[in-house]
């Protein structure tokens, strides 16, 4: 769980150049550079996954079961005798959709609160404040575990677990900017032309908090792909047969002495996924601070 | 500071957790194979007849006199599972913080000190790698590697030394590669300070430089992490237990929800909620200690 | 008598991303014993690096010494070891700077920073070392000195910080002071007040300072020699009277006639009618570090400038007696006839 600190500039800035802008900044960060490539590597197996999978993930052959790594099965087969590296493409799929959902699911929720509690302040940011507190008291896994419990297992609560886990932080991250674009001039302005609270959050105040909320996405997307492969592998997420990274883990564990090729490989594209995001997260928190863009 | 409605804040949560449960309640609680009578018996005995505020209130009182209620499973307190199980949660966890601190903050004062070096490089790309690895992961790989194949350690168990060893540095990477990465750019940021010019153009070494006049201030945002990566840590304790067959309370808790013992559930996530509340309040005291400027703020305000 | 400090042919240069930008290029001057010498110049002319450059503090990198001589008595300053160079910072040689807000550190008190410097150089006892921080307030007139050991920066004011900072500089019997814009970040009223301390303790202690400032109301009032630099280059050195009164660089010209004189009065400066005169402020602004013009740096904003000046850096040219220039205008007696003709010089 990570915080981004970024204050949004002063004025409204043209879309395209500043994009741009924010893009040559990227490639230009040879780690961030990095991280493009393995998301880039991980989105396109996935979304190919029928095409690159040799084999069937679900298909079981209980006559070749726990091969090591062989010509036939690149990664070995797993207790079912079922392809792992098939397995695991269509784990990719699952994973990248954990991410992407529950931080939409996080943003969507988050921020309307941070949004409306900064922008009106008072009595409702207070008790909002209060209760984002007592959230963030508690570790997003433990959350997720807790949402987890009341929901019920499988992938889509595991989506809406860590969606839910998220929203404290998007909340508290959003609520920070607006109440310091919210002293802006040109929201003074939007306010004296008679522009409707509504119409200034959504126009002028939250198109600015949009850098922070940016970084921290990338962020989020990586802590909730862990997360997620934390619950699977505690028997709380995916359930049998899926081809979840952190159950195919849980179910090799077993068999770790004999065949390790089961938890070592799934951890290792796990680590790689949530490195990937992590160093573009970095690269663009660089990239859209003003600061550090001399 | 707001601990008090914080702490009850989390209560009511905890309390609607259970009642938020698809589904009878008291079913939930008696069990997948409970008779109709033995249903109504835990209906009865947990006031589920009773409306809603009246059963928070009973919820409370049972609370604030310590009584959590009876495990589902074993039918002991919920409290003495609890008291039984807590201390080596917090073993692991202190172990852990303490290694992870000590390897976190000296690398990450190394690395800002000799920026680029081969150090500072090396030491950052672990840190990232450290960061995004998941942790049962690492704690298999560790099994596999010490106590698979060198037979230098033992896979799982409690008792002596040697098995704290890997469930402690498992748990304490991710913490120790966060705090390294936090010490070193909170480092370079105090280094470029006028007051540590001040300190040079006195005739000070570089030694008492970095470690008196820089170090303080640079440990300020550390300590916020501190108190952040201990909540962290409690909830990387319920994956390294499973993997260690620990039998600390985050074991206890992914049981008790697999075998749907609320109980003990509702238990666990109040008593690690309370630590929270109390770490936090630990991390404010730390840090106007540290910084002087803190107690003036409180004084003058806020 | 020989001077307390002979910087010879300074050269310091940064290394950056985008190139290197010589920040003091060939700079020479001398400060006497009990000598202030004032070093003008607008911001980024490279004057504080010059005096980080004296005590070996600018951060290396990106910053390089790469050439030249800081005689200190018998020793050459660049040419000793970083234990050596400490025992004279703080001690023979100190500093106080622009920012005393952030100049102190946050987390120590104030009597420690002191004691701090004071038992680092010389062999005194806790106690002995006490007593010597609480004369230093004193002296710097900070009332409630014995309280105020065990007092946060935080809660001084700018004012009060600075005079801390002062003591802490002379708390070992400095033979120079080094004061770095010493004044800006402080009010009017505070920084007249500061001044006057300086101007006491000068007076009392007798050490040598090396005073930087753009503000040449401020060299008026405390210097008794002034270097002026442009764009890392020494341009012109008088001693203060000849320099306001017959500022012979067009660039000093400009920079005493862009002084804004709010006081009539302001009996800090000569009264000499010559120097009422406004001349206009200097047009355009200094150039980018990284793309030096040719020549003199000032060619580019100077009303006199000549074909020779975007070539050629002029030489030092000797007017009379501690009055230095480096101007074509004053190459020699006949040097606006001979620059009027440049292929005779290349």
């Amino acid at each position: 769980m990570r915080n981004v600190d970024l204050t949004a500039e002063g004025m409204p800035r043209k879309k395209t150049s500043e994009l741009r802008e924010v893009f040559r900044h990227l490639v230009r960060n040879r780690a961030a550079v990095v991280g493009l490539t393995i998301i880039g590597l991980f989105v396109v197996v996935s979304v190919f996954a029928p095409v690159f999978a040799t084999h069937d993930p679900l298909a079981a052959n209980l006559g070749n079961r726990l091969q090591p790594p062989s010509r036939e099965h690149l990664l070995g087969t797993d207790e079912l005798g079922r392809d792992l590296l098939s397995r695991m493409f269509y784990g990719g799929r699952i994973s990248l959709n954990i991410g992407i959902i529950s931080v939409l699911i996080g943003v969507l929720i988050g921020v309307p609160i941070g949004a409306v509690s900064g922008y009106f302040g008072g009595k409702l940011d207070i008790i909002t404040q209060r209760f984002i507190d007592i959230m963030i008291a508690f570790p997003g896994i433990l959350l997720a575990i807790v949402v987890v419990t009341v929901l019920g297992v499988g992938v889509e609560n595991v989506m809406i677990a860590t969606g839910i886990a998220s929203v404290p932080i998007y909340a508290r991250l959003v609520r920070g900017s607006v109440l310091s674009i919210k002293e802006q001039s040109y929201v003074a302005a939007a306010r004296a032309a008679g522009l409707g609270d509504v119409r200034i959050i959504f126009r002028q105040i939250l198109p600015n908090c949009l850098a922070p909320i940016i970084v921290q996405s990338t962020f989020q997307i990586a802590t909730s792909i862990l997360w997620a492969a934390g619950l699977g592998f505690l028997g709380l997420g995916a359930q049998a047969p899926t081809p979840e990274w952190g159950a195919i883990l849980s179910n090799g564990r077993a068999y770790i002495r004999t065949a390790h090729h089961l938890t070592t490989y799934p951890g290792l594209a796990i680590l790689l996924m949530v490195l990937g995001f992590n160093l573009v997260g970095d690269g663009l928190r660089d990239a859209l601070d003003p600061k550090t863009r001399s | 500071m707001l601990t008090i409605p914080v702490v009850i804040g989390v209560s009511i949560i905890v309390f609607a957790i259970i009642r938020m449960i698809p589904g009878d309640p008291a079913r939930a609680m008696a069990g997948v194979n409970a008779t109709p009578e033995f249903i109504e018996q835990v209906r009865v005995r947990h006031a589920l007849d009773q409306p809603l505020h009246v059963q928070y209130g009973r919820f409370m009182v049972n609370l604030v006199q310590g009584d959590l209620g009876r495990s589902i499973f074993s039918g002991r307190p919920v409290t003495t599972e609890i008291g039984e199980r807590f201390p080596r949660t917090l073993l692991l966890a202190t172990v852990a913080l303490v290694i992870a601190t000590i390897i976190g903050v000296s690398a990450g004062i190394v690395s800002a000190t000799k920026r680029n070096s081969v150090f500072d490089n090396a030491s950052m790309l672990v840190a990232l790698v450290g960061v995004a690895a998941p942790v049962f992961w690492m704690a298999l790989m560790l099994q596999l590697l010490f106590a698979v194949q060198l037979r230098w350690l033992p896979a799982t168990g409690i008792g002596a030394v040697r098995h704290l060893v890997l469930p402690s540095i498992t748990l304490g990477t991710a913490s120790a590669a966060l705090m390294a990465r936090i010490t070193r750019s909170s480092m370079l940021d105090v280094l470029r300070q006028d007051y540590i010019t001040t300190a040079r153009s006195k005739g000070l070494g570089e030694r008492i430089v970095v470690y008196k006049h820089a170090l303080k201030n640079a440990l300020i945002p550390v300590v916020t992490v501190l108190g952040l990566q201990f909540g962290i840590l409690l909830g990387g304790a319920v994956l390294t237990e499973t993997v260690f067959a620990w039998p600390g309370v985050g074991r206890l808790l992914v049981d008790a929800i697999l075998r749907r013992d609320y109980p003990i559930v509702q238990g666990t996530v109040m008593l690690l909620a309370f630590l929270f509340v109390i770490i936090n309040l630990v991390v404010d005291i730390a840090y106007a200690f540290l910084d002087p400027r803190v107690h003036y703020r409180s004084e003058s305000g806020e | 008598m020989e001077p307390l400090v002979e910087i010879r042919n300074l050269r310091t240069s940064f290394r950056t991303e985008d190139g290197t930008v010589r920040a003091v290029d060939d700079v020479s001057f001398d400060i006497g014993r009990g000598e202030v010498v004032g070093l003008v110049g607008e911001s980024g002319c490279g004057k504080t690096a010059v005096s980080l450059s004296i005590l070996q503090l600018l951060p290396t990198p990106p910053a390089v010494i790469e050439g030249g001589e800081i005689r200190f008595g018998s020793r050459d300053l660049l040419k000793l070891s970083g234990e050596e160079i400490r025992r004279i910072r703080g001690n023979e040689i100190a500093m106080i700077f622009q920012e005393p807000m952030t100049s102190l550190n946050p987390v120590y008190t104030i009597g420690d920073q002191l004691m701090e410097t004071i038992q680092l150089h010389q062999r005194l006892d806790t106690h002995a070392a006490r007593a010597r921080a609480i004369e230093m307030l004193k002296l710097v007139g900070i009332p409630r000195a014995d309280e105020v050991m065990g007092e946060y920066p935080h809660r001084f004011s700018g004012g009060m910080r600075q005079r801390a900072m002062i003591a802490m500089a002379l708390s070992c019997d400095p033979k120079l002071l080094i004061a770095d814009e010493p004044t800006t970040a402080l009010d009017v009223t505070i920084q007249a007040q500061i001044l006057e301390l300086m101007h006491e303790l000068r007076e009392r202690i007798g050490m040598s300072i090396l005073f930087i400032t753009h503000d040449l109301s401020v060299i008026a009032e405390m210097a008794d020699r002034v270097v002026v630099m442009y764009s890392g280059k020494l341009v012109e050195q008088a001693d203060v009277q000849t320099l306001f009164l017959s500022p012979e660089h067009p660039y000093t010209k400009g920079l005493i006639g862009s002084r804004p004189s709010i006081d009539e009065d302001d009996s800090a400066v000569p009264a000499e009618p010559g120097l009422r005169r406004r001349l206009p402020f200097i047009r355009g602004s200094v150039p980018n570090p990284l793309h030096m013009p040719g020549g003199c740096p000032f060619h580019p904003r100077c009303d006199y400038a000549m074909p020779v000046c975007g070539t050629e850096m002029p030489p030092r040219t000797e007017l009379r007696e501690g009055h230095d220039v480096r101007c074509w205008l004053h190459e020699s007696p006949d040097s606006v006839a001979r620059a009027d003709e440049p292929e005779v010089r290349s």
